[in-house]
């Protein structure tokens, strides 16, 4: 009887005790599925830089995941709850990526699904914490860069950006854009417009006029509208923003670009350990981008147009480029709000 | 600052761009003032101009030619105005909500057309108008420059205000579409049909309104977007309360608003001391303002939006 007991005893031991490994050591996931939902098209750049990024890094197979990945229409308010609500019940996916200003939709439902790794983007935010993970995407660096380009290149000594909303990732790459120019120039004359619009093709087009009117020559452009730069194509240079839109005007030199790969890879990482290892979600409350150094940011080619500027503006650009790779150029970073000086 | 302001060049820009910005508006604020002073309370302006816009950028994208984007343009306007026709004059349906569902549908149905074409869109490249410098007259000083170096839709635009005027008062069609507005039964005491010409009127309104959309795209942009309109065809609606449906003073209202949103596009350029949200937001509250200054004058049509139209 003693022995039959201690058999038993032993056997439940054996199983208690190997029951976590059991656990600990189930299938890795094979499988992420994820939801986004975008504010406003693939047509916009932060909406179509992120989507093709997303292409990217599913042709990648981090962690060997097969992703899938389903897109909303752009939404916006209300919907955009209803529209995570949806996914979320479905239980069809793993992650909620909602590419924009989503945090107050987000807070009523991360609580409800605390298994579901929530992501949200930019600025206008408010950190959640939890499964919240909150990702930022800043430029200013390449922004810098071409600015020190911009420095040498001008020869009305104005400078000018148009801008779309006064936002923190908006200053930023503006602020940074004038400040590589003044670090090569400090005479140089800055004009700074907000149109008041993510998007008004017709009124940016306008207030790019009225800045090449007050003499500026280079242009740093964040309103998805070049045609000014082709009607003044003997005096302007642009520089575009967040994608290479080089194509779009034969006056485009280049443009700072945001590369969503690390910020996506990292935060599949995230997810991939709560899931493999049981890692508990820890969302970020702090700002957080991947930098230049760190792939989340570049500088567009010149695709063979160098000759817009002159010779001592790419050299000075290289210069600044190599310093910033070799970690001797720490670049600044200003999110107040630019203002013409 | 105000010097900066003042300098030639600058105090330049402001009325080259006054005109640049009205230019859309005179185009659509004529085809509305027609619509509208033959009775039709037709609210689907901005569906209109979107619906133009979309058509001139998907034609040249697709052509590269401007004449047939501009040309595809007033015909998709024109057609809109021959729904807008058939929902107000054949069936009759109330005119407020025939517009705003109009506006609806544009949005929709370019949003749709747009994201689902969205791989050759985005990859469109167009010229659209570049300005023509008028022989001689582009070399005066100063005035060459603000009026004679525009883009051709500019100076259509200029020149469809005088042929408007003498079009609605000088002649025999002119006269009927104001009485149109104004009691159509007397039309129809005198034999003349209404309806055909209440089709006529809103079909070609339409069109006018389909160039001013088309502008926006062909004439200031290099792509297209969803609502690009970006409300510009209500701010057409309010030029016309505003200018109390006469023609001058539509015409007055629109080139306000055009002045004000060019001061607002060099304020920020020289730092006025002004917020610029102020500046931007100038042409709505002008727009609101005028509306509660003549409220007790209104030469509004007196058979405007009414649905006893006649056959």
């Amino acid at each position: 009887m003693q022995i039959r007991l201690k058999w038993k005893a032993f056997i439940a031991a054996f199983l208690f005790s190997t029951a976590p490994v059991t656990l600990a050591q189930a299938d890795p996931p094979k499988q992420l599925r994820i939801a986004v939902i975008i504010g406003n098209g693939p047509e916009s750049a932060w909406d179509g830089t992120f989507l093709e990024a997303l292409e990217r890094v599913k042709k990648a197979k981090p962690h060997d995941l097969t992703i899938t990945t389903k897109v909303s229409d752009p939404l916006w308010g209300n919907d955009v709850e209803s529209a995570m609500r949806l996914y979320a019940q479905s239980g069809q996916f793993d992650i909620i990526w909602g590419h924009s200003t989503y945090s107050d939709q987000i807070a009523q439902l991360k609580d409800e699904f605390p298994d579901l790794m929530f992501v949200m983007t930019g600025s206008g935010n408010a950190p959640l914490g939890g499964n919240v993970y909150w990702n930022y995407k800043r430029v200013h660096e390449p922004a810098y860069l071409l600015g020190v380009l911009a420095g040498h290149a001008t020869t009305s000594g104005v400078v000018g950006s148009v801008g779309t909303l006064p936002a923190d990732d908006v200053n930023d790459e503006i602020n940074a854009f004038f400040a590589g120019a003044r670090s090569v120039n400090p005479g140089i004359v800055t004009k700074v417009a907000f149109i008041q619009s993510w998007y008004d093709p017709a009124k940016a087009a306008e207030y790019m006029n009225s800045q090449i009117a007050a003499g500026v020559d280079v242009m740093f452009s964040l309103v998805d509208n070049f045609s000014p730069c082709d009607e003044h194509k003997e005096t302007v240079v642009c520089i575009g923003n967040f994608r290479d839109d080089w194509q779009r005007s034969p006056r485009i030199l280049s443009a700072p670009l945001a590369l969503w790969d690390p910020d996506i890879e990292r935060l599949v990482d995230v997810w991939y350990d709560h899931e493999a290892n049981g890692t508990p979600y820890a969302g970020n409350t702090q700002m957080l981008w991947s930098t230049m150094a760190e792939g989340g940011a570049a500088v567009a080619s010149f695709h063979g147009r160098e000759s817009l500027v002159p010779a001592k503006a790419i050299a000075a650009f290289e210069a600044a480029k190599a310093a910033y790779d070799a970690g001797k150029l720490q670049i600044p970073l200003d999110v107040s709000l630019p203002v013409s000086k | 600052m105000m010097d900066a302001l003042l300098d030639n060049a600058l105090l330049i820009s402001v009325f080259v761009t006054m005109l640049r910005s009205a230019t859309p508006l005179l185009l659509s604020s004529i085809g509305e003032l027609a619509i509208q002073r033959a009775g039709i309370w037709n609210l689907g302006v901005e569906g209109t101009m979107l619906s133009a816009a979309f058509a001139a950028y998907a034609v040249v994208v697709a052509t590269g030619s401007l004449p047939l984007a501009t040309v595809a343009a007033v015909l998709v306007g024109a057609l809109v105005g021959a729904l807008t026709s058939m929902l107000t004059v054949a069936l009759k349906l109330d005119q407020f909500v025939t517009g705003l569902a109009i506006n609806l549908v544009a949005s929709g149905l370019t949003l749709y057309l747009f994201r689902s074409n969205h791989a050759v869109f985005s990859a469109g490249n167009f010229t659209g108008f570049a300005p023509v410098a008028v022989p001689f007259l582009a070399d005066i000083p100063v005035i060459g420059r603000i009026f004679f170096q525009q883009r051709l839709p500019t100076y259509l635009a200029l020149a469809l205000i005088p042929l408007a005027w003498f079009f609605l008062h000088r002649t025999r069609q002119g006269l009927e579409l104001r009485v149109l507005g104004e009691n159509p039964k007397v039309l129809q005491t005198r034999g003349i049909a209404v309806a055909p010409r209440l089709w006529l009127i809103i079909v070609a309104g339409s069109g006018l309104t389909g160039l001013g959309g088309a502008f926006l795209v062909l004439g200031l942009s290099d792509r297209f977007i969803p609502e690009i309109t970006a409300g510009r065809g209500w701010l057409v609606v309010v030029a016309l309360v505003a200018g109390n449906w006469s023609l001058f003073g539509t015409i007055t209202a629109v080139f306000a608003f055009a002045a004000l949103q060019a001061i607002a596009s060099h304020a920020q350029v020289l730092n006025l001391p002004v917020p610029y949200q102020f500046l931007l937001a100038l042409p709505y509250i002008a727009s609101l303002a005028t509306l509660m200054i003549f409220r007790s004058r209104s030469g509004q049509p007196a058979h405007l939006g009414l649905r006893d139209i006649g056959k």
